[in-house]
């Protein structure tokens, strides 16, 4: 496996081609970095939706925002990618939320180091609850504030975060290690 | 665009208003949201319900992982007062093969047979939703010919998927000739797969840049035949439900969920539609074919187990309709994209020319580059919304891959629904919510 220490993701400050006014408006207070697909410059519509990096404080007033004043009332799916070898926080945490009505979607996304926590999403959308328990059985990333953080698809007693980087493929073998 | 259709039943203002309102009443108290589990909660402690101030009077009960109507390995634990639901917590996790991490080791052309195991009552939409993913990661797009038999295989996929939510449906709840009406379509429509992509049941249909036969002639009169009759078919099934009385006694204002319970949920599919979100991927961002026919949107009103049984009903008129029209605007041509770099060589050239083996086998061993990037790719899957976000680091396998499963999602409201209702009405909420465990615990 090669070495990745970087994400390809690229930042800039201006806002790309295809975010509304609405969304500009409700992001203005936080501190946004807006990605540009590096390869995929013209990547749109059901292809790749436009993505943000915010700070992991204002990870839940973002989309306290979104919902309350650009009505992204749909938090369509959220998840984490694992970079071992970037320093030093380690993991990005994604969000997709999307406005019903327009049609609009956006990733928002943060990064966290091991160890470190990110705050929950549970008082904005009841699916959050066991999204969050899905990144974290699977990444071992904690979600400051959630109700139940359990692990969900792994036992309780699983030694180990199945998809991170590092984890082998086939497993922890208790009988050779 | 034709806006969204409203399905109601034809006589559903006149009967049994006194069940039905005093039904209604109840729910006020049911959607109540009950509180979380409360206690420690140590993170590897198992899940514990709070047995409240009065433990002498309910007892804890184990639904499941193994209770037929959970249609695969559900676990709910039911906190139970008397026949009354108080507590209901669900346990998934009992079939967790993980996917996505296979995803990661075999790279894209491999992990297509996986996507089989997902939703495995509807194995193409699932090869196609993967593979459409893909074409984003690669960049490229299948020839139309090929979008069009994708089209056509994931209506067939939902037709079959909901016949056989329905049968089992109806069967847990007491109506077992539905069951036998339903698996006899399913059983024409798994010699259509069988006819088309050489196995029944785990289809592996679809490649990246295209399908993996092409679809005949004789194939296609065949398949817009059975659309046809299916109108003819539904009417019988809706005869034997629509208005039986017991089926309505047992549905009707049972486990309702809101349009903000269900925003909240991230719900999608016919549970969203029957609660009256409007919302299907289909129409609001047209992939495939979707946008070159013409077909309507089925909402409830209610959001009860009824109006979801109503929405999946009309949807199997919907998806006959789409099979039709995409059978007559066939187009000709070739069913895979000629991009070398990321599409394998058709198989006739591989067993029979020296270049396309070493092609084939370059691809396959993981000699592709793809572009870096990331890709979003949601497609409307029987049970609901499902997709990839795909993070691509370069090579022939994606850094990161997610798969969004609509049953996982929807499962979650099974603690604010069920809690309320007695213990024989848990059979019927699972029925309407029609989940599939391989899809769910991925």
């Amino acid at each position: 496996m090669d070495r990745v220490t970087q994400s390809c993701m690229v930042y800039t400050d201006e806002a790309p081609e295809g975010v509304s006014d609405a969304v500009k408006t409700a992001l203005k207070p936080f501190e946004v970095k807006w990605s540009v697909h590096p390869e995929h410059p013209t990547f749109g519509g059901h292809g790749g939706w436009p993505g943000c990096l915010v700070s992991n404080e204002d990870w839940p007033k973002v989309f306290a925002a979104l919902k309350d004043e650009a009505n992204f009332e749909y938090l369509v799916d959220h998840t984490a990618v694992d970079y071992p070898d970037r320093k030093p926080e380690r993991f990005t945490v994604l969000g997709l939320a999307q406005n019903l009505e327009t049609q609009e979607r956006l990733m928002v996304r943060t990064r966290v180091a091991e160890g470190g926590a990110v705050p929950t999403l549970t008082h904005l959308w009841m699916s959050a609850d066991w999204a969050e328990r899905e990144t974290f059985d699977m990444f071992g990333i904690r979600f400051a504030g959630h109700p139940e953080l359990t692990r969900i698809y792994m036992p309780q007693d699983f030694d180990g975060w199945p998809l991170r980087r590092d984890f082998p493929m086939q497993g922890h073998n208790r009988f050779r290690d | 665009m034709v806006g969204p259709c409203v399905v109601t039943s034809r006589c559903r203002a006149t009967t049994g208003s006194g069940t039905k309102g005093a039904a209604m009443s109840d729910h006020e108290t049911i959607v109540a949201k009950p509180p979380l589990p409360t206690g420690e909660n140590p993170e590897f402690a198992d899940i514990r319900l709070d047995a409240g101030d009065d433990p002498g009077e309910r007892m804890v009960l184990n639904m499941g992982p193994q209770h037929p109507s959970t249609h695969g390995v559900l676990r709910i634990l039911l906190e139970i007062d008397g026949e009354r639901v108080v507590t209901a917590v669900p346990d998934v996790g009992y079939l967790h093969r993980g996917k996505e991490k296979i995803g990661e080791s075999l790279g894209y052309h491999r992990y297509i047979p996986y996507t089989d195991r997902l939703d495995y009552l509807a194995p193409l939409a699932n090869n196609c939703s993967a593979t459409w993913a893909f074409e984003k990661v690669c960049g490229i797009q299948a020839p139309e010919r090929a979008e069009a038999i994708r089209t056509i295989g994931c209506e067939l996929a939902r037709i079959s998927a909901h016949l056989l939510g329905l049968g089992a449906y109806a069967m847990d709840v007491g109506a077992m000739t539905v069951f036998l009406y339903t698996f006899s379509e399913r059983e024409t429509l798994y010699n259509f797969f069988e006819y088309l992509t050489g196995a029944r049941f785990t289809t592996t249909y679809t490649r990246i840049g295209g399908v993996s036969r092409d679809a005949e002639e004789g194939w296609l009169k065949d398949v817009r035949a059975f659309a046809e009759t299916l109108h003819a078919k539904a009417d019988t099934w809706e005869n034997l439900l629509t208005n039986n009385r017991i089926w309505r006694i047992r549905n009707e204002g049972v486990a309702v969920i809101t349009r903000e319970m269900a925003l909240s949920y991230g719900l999608t599919g016919p549970v969203l539609r029957a609660s009256g979100v409007p919302y299907d991927v289909r129409k609001d961002r047209p992939y495939g074919f979707y946008d070159r026919v013409d077909f309507e949107v089925p909402v409830g009103r209610h959001g009860d187990c009824y109006d979801r049984y109503l929405v999946r009903m009309a949807e199997i008129r919907q998806s006959a309709r789409i099979v039709t029209q995409v059978i007559d605007q066939m187009p000709d041509g070739p069913i895979l994209a000629d991009e070398p770099k990321f599409v394998l060589p058709d198989k006739q050239g591989v067993m029979t020319g020296m270049e396309q083996l070493i092609h084939q086998f370059m691809l396959i061993t993981g000699e592709m580059d793809t572009p870096k990037g990331e890709v979003h790719s949601h497609t409307e899957l029987p049970k609901g919304e499902g997709g990839y976000i795909i993070r691509s680091e370069g090579g022939a396998a994606p850094w990161r891959l997610k798969y969004r499963a609509p049953s996982f999602v929807n499962l979650q409201i099974l603690k604010d629904i069920i809690p309320g209702n007695m213990i024989a009405d848990i059979v019927a909420i699972l029925g309407s919510i029609d989940f599939v465990m391989g899809e769910c615990d991925k």
